[in-house]
């Protein structure tokens, strides 16, 4: 039990009459070994914690969180519509709340890339000045650092770009996390401004051992591009064991890189599949909505699933 | 001319404002893109809204980090792409006002831009220019003689 709940519970809160009935009726109205048994099939979502939100804004934790899936604690969300609220309307509001969480994570990350652009146009700039006196080294070091800047300028726009978008239009963010060219060009510009803001190419290189250590036998960018979940964990798990013993910016970039290789569940974006199996087990009472809204949607009740994560920055 | 403790106070001097109008440039980019997405495009499919997101940014970072790159280098007319950079982001972001843009981020798309326009006019980065201008000229020399027969060296 969480602390939360524990002082709750001590100011007598959690046993409130309303508490006690909204639990009782959602114990009625859900198989929840079924819907647990749903969750924990998913790799990424083992042990996620569950709470759900009814209409009342009654808050019960059905299930607490326990970190086999990751350290940080997740938890699905169920949100039971206001009644007067139509599901599509529903699903928006779910979709378009600001995410806190989320904003902090793009601006970490958009600090981290505009780092990368200062270094690279700080090697090209001193590289300019000094090249009448060092003429051999720092031209080269003047090339490298024009990529460096370009990549970084670029990551930083990018970076800046995702940070409005996650204020005014959050999903504009969850489809630029889906195309092509985003998957493609992101990890190419990191690469880049890595390889310059890294004072060797170590973390490069030990991006890389990661990677064949999780035993995939691709490229990089395939790697980065197209891996299943199990795939994906692993190399998560590999690339957090990196994480060890000097946590410098670096290595948190590249562990915040490999965290967001899962497609990054946000509210109302768990994977189709397992919302359908959680659908399944939620009952024929109710009818889902989430990143997809189910067909009949006559007198049930509508119910959004979403995930809840914390981001370690 | 610069050399060793030199170019240190060189970078100290001019590289926050030089820094500043590149990150200016790139945050004006930033917020001219994700406004466009909410505003002149808002009626498109998503994914041709991504399109020419990638588009814009192909356009646009190129420009600036080509403008700052031939200002790094001295070319006195260089600043003209930035400038004109800037402009551009300023010129298409006010006639978003009709589509009643998120306010904070219309308000800070216009500012940016701005301030961008102030740090280029202003006296230090004039100053940086003209010595950037000067060791040009150097580099210029140094490298024709270089290209003396070697028994200078």
């Amino acid at each position: 039990m969480n602390p939360v709940t524990s002082s709750l519970a001590a100011i007598g809160m959690d046993s409130s009459p309303s508490q006690f009935l909204a639990r009782q009726r959602i114990e009625s109205q859900i198989n929840l070994p079924r819907l647990f048994a749903a969750i924990d099939a998913d790799p990424a979502i083992v042990g996620a914690g569950v709470v759900y939100i009814d209409a009342d804004f009654n808050v019960v934790t059905l299930r607490e969180f326990k970190p086999i899936c990751s350290i940080t604690p997740k938890r699905i969300i169920l949100r039971e519509a206001k009644k007067y609220i139509a599901p599509q309307q529903f699903v928006d509001q779910v979709k378009n709340n600001p995410r806190e969480s989320r904003l902090a994570t793009e601006s970490f990350n958009t600090t981290l890339s505009c780092t990368a652009a200062v270094i690279g146009w700080l090697v090209v700039f001193s590289g300019s000045i000094a090249v009448p006196f060092t003429a051999g080294a720092s031209a080269w070091m003047v090339g490298l650092g024009v990529t460096v800047a370009a990549a970084g300028t670029a990551q930083c726009a990018i970076g800046g770009a995702r940070v409005i978008n996650e204020i005014q239009d959050p999903a504009a963010n969850d489809r630029m996390d889906d195309a092509e060219w985003y998957n493609t060009v992101s990890p190419i510009l990191d690469g880049i401004s890595l390889v310059g803001v890294g004072s060797s190419a170590l973390t490069t290189v030990k991006l890389l051992k990661a990677s064949k250590a999780a035993g995939t036998g691709k490229s990089w960018v395939q790697l980065l591009k197209g891996l299943n979940r199990q795939e994906r964990a692993k190399l998560t798990k590999e690339l957090l064991s990196l994480r060890d013993p000097s946590l410098t910016p670096k290595l948190l970039k590249l562990q915040q890189r490999a965290g967001g290789l899962p497609k990054r569940y946000s509210s109302a974006q768990i994977k189709h599949a397992t919302l359908t199996q959680m659908k399944d087990a939620l009952g024929a009472a109710l009818s889902t909505a989430g990143s997809y809204s189910s067909g009949n949607l006559g007198t049930v009740k509508t119910l959004a699933v979403g995930l809840y994560e914390e981001f370690d920055q | 001319m610069i050399g060793g403790g030199r170019m240190a106070e060189f970078l100290a001097r001019y590289f926050p404002i030089f820094m500043l109008t590149v990150l200016l440039g790139c945050f004006s980019a930033s917020l001219l893109l994700s406004l466009c997405a909410t505003t002149y495009w808002r009626g498109m499919a998503p994914a041709q809204r991504d399109d020419y997101l990638l588009l814009g940014l192909l356009l646009l970072i190129p420009l600036l980090v080509l403008g700052n790159l031939l200002i790094v280098r001295g070319v006195a007319w260089a600043v003209w792409l930035v400038a004109g950079y800037f402009l551009t982001c300023l010129l298409l972001v006010v006639p978003m006002f009709q589509y009643c843009p998120h306010q904070g981020v219309y308000l800070c798309a216009m500012l940016v831009p701005l301030l961008g326009l102030l740090l280029l006019n202003s006296r230090r980065y004039r100053e940086m220019r003209e010595r950037l201008l000067e060791i040009r000229h150097e580099r210029r020399r140094l490298q024709a003689a270089a290209r003396q027969p070697r028994k200078r060296r």
